[in-house]
């Protein structure tokens, strides 16, 4: 009896590791995602209603946990006078490549320092790099999500089978 | 608000060493050691307080410049764009920020300043009573004079006018008054403590325009400015003083002989009937004397 819950358990374990990796993928497509419609709306409210920086970012819908994690430190890098850098930007987000935050890094630091024809078009160029980013992580979600929550099941079911 | 502007280290030697009541302008020029000027006289700043030496004198960089007017603009360059054009910046509570860097210009206008490397930091005081002397000679129970505040840079014009306005408010007199702020200095964003309850403000507008549209838009008994320079301003202070409009307004000159040196002394002595000059020395804000159109000394006057 005890031997049918370890396997049981085990199984479980398994599905779970492989939908966590699975969500890893996911959660990057998303976070990269949810950074273009910033980067849109922070082109849109600069060039036409020119509200402060802290006002756009926060009135931002945010769908993705980990990039609205990243607008809160970045937020509060400029409130609390903090330095705008990996260590303060990237705390509590494990989901990006060094490049990755070494693109966001440079971001948030040039972001607001610029007259509004300059900043859009400051926007406009790291888009472009941005949207290379959320291409590769999407068709890594489309490619390995699927496959890893896949494996984890399957895996998990193959121990319980072989053990059983 | 300069508490989140500045940097904590400058900060904290201002507010510690000499108090800001007592600061009127900060000066900070990239590698340059820091300049405050109190009550009129110019001092370098150092770690001990304000000195005569520029030895100990502390130095601020190209970046904490920079720094300065980014958090000046709440981080949004952008959004100070045509401030920046003027070559200023206004925070919420008056406080000025001159800015100096490369002027980039298009068609011949300008179109940003970058690269900053020098900032004058005026800082506005409220004062009460700095007009309470030359008052009783510039209004009359149901009139006021058409006024002129005279001073150098940096010795109370807008303090005076500031307070003149708060009295004129506070003392129930019913004039209704157009504060026309050019720089956003003499009201700030607190026009109640500031001018006090009978002035509309119109901020940030020439007064070319300021004049015009504060008179058709407003029907004020009294218009008070600061700053009266280019030849436009003249011809608004004229065409204000046709309407019937009384004006209330400074400009920069060390003395009354200064004055009539100006190239518009010809609409200023035909329009202004009062001169108030203020003290080029000493704490900002004193009134040397008031004088009428003919500059002879005001004594004592009391209406009924």
């Amino acid at each position: 009896m005890i031997k049918f819950i370890i396997l049981g358990a085990t199984a479980i374990i398994c599905g779970y590791i492989g939908f966590g990796v699975s969500r890893f993928y996911t959660n990057r497509s998303k976070f990269f995602k949810s950074l273009e419609l910033l980067f849109d709306k922070l082109k849109s409210e600069i060039s036409f209603s020119q509200n402060k920086l802290i006002e756009i970012v926060s009135s931002y819908e945010c769908p993705s946990t980990e990039a609205k994690k990243l607008i809160q430190n970045f937020v509060d890098c400029l409130n609390f006078d903090k330095p705008i850098s990996k260590e303060n930007l990237f705390t509590g987000i494990k989901i990006l490549h060094e490049e990755e935050e070494s693109f966001l890094e440079i971001f948030f630091k040039t972001l607001g320092k610029f007259d509004a024809l300059n900043q859009t078009s400051q926007l406009e160029n790291q888009k472009v790099e941005l949207g290379v980013l959320y291409k590769k992580a999407d068709e890594e979600a489309k490619r390995y999500a699927p496959l890893y929550s896949k494996l984890g099941i399957i895996v998990g079911l193959v121990i319980a089978l072989v053990f059983a | 608000m300069l508490k989140k502007v500045l940097s904590e280290k400058l900060y904290g030697l201002l507010e510690q060493k000499i108090g800001f009541e007592n600061i009127y302008e900060i000066r900070l020029r990239a590698n340059m050691p820091v300049s405050v000027i109190q009550n009129g006289q110019a001092y370098f700043l150092g770690l001990q307080g304000l000195s005569y030496s520029q030895e100990n004198a502390l130095n601020v960089s190209k970046e904490e410049i920079e720094d300065i007017i980014f958090r000046a603009s709440e981080f949004s360059i952008y959004s100070i764009q045509e401030e920046l054009k003027q070559g200023f910046v206004v925070l919420d509570d008056g406080v000025r920020i001159g800015v100096c860097g490369n002027v980039v210009t298009e068609n011949g206008k300008i179109k940003t300043i970058s690269n900053f490397s020098s900032l004058n930091i005026r800082i506005p005081h409220i004062v009460r009573g700095a007009s309470k002397k030359a008052f009783p000679k510039l209004v009359k129970k149901e009139e006021i004079f058409n006024t002129l505040v005279i001073s150098p840079p940096g010795q109370g014009k807008t303090t005076f006018l500031r307070d003149f306005a708060f009295s004129l408010s506070s003392q129930n007199y019913f004039f209704n008054i157009l504060v026309l702020d050019e720089r956003g200095e003499i009201a700030g964003k607190n026009p109640l403590k500031t001018v006090g309850s009978m002035c509309d403000v119109l901020s940030f507008c020439t007064k070319e325009i300021g004049f015009l549209q504060g008179i058709r838009a407003m029907n004020p008994d009294i218009i008070l400015t600061d700053e009266l320079g280019e030849d436009k301003d003249f011809l608004a202070v004229k065409m204000a003083s046709i309407s019937g409009v009384k004006v209330v307004a400074s400009i920069h000159a060390k003395s009354l002989d200064d004055l009539k040196q100006k190239p518009h002394f010809e609409i200023i002595k035909n329009t202004f009937q009062r001169f108030v000059l203020l003290s080029p020395f000493g704490k900002a804000g004193q009134v040397v004397g008031v004088y009428d159109s003919d500059f002879k000394e005001v004594e004592e006057e009391v209406y009924d």
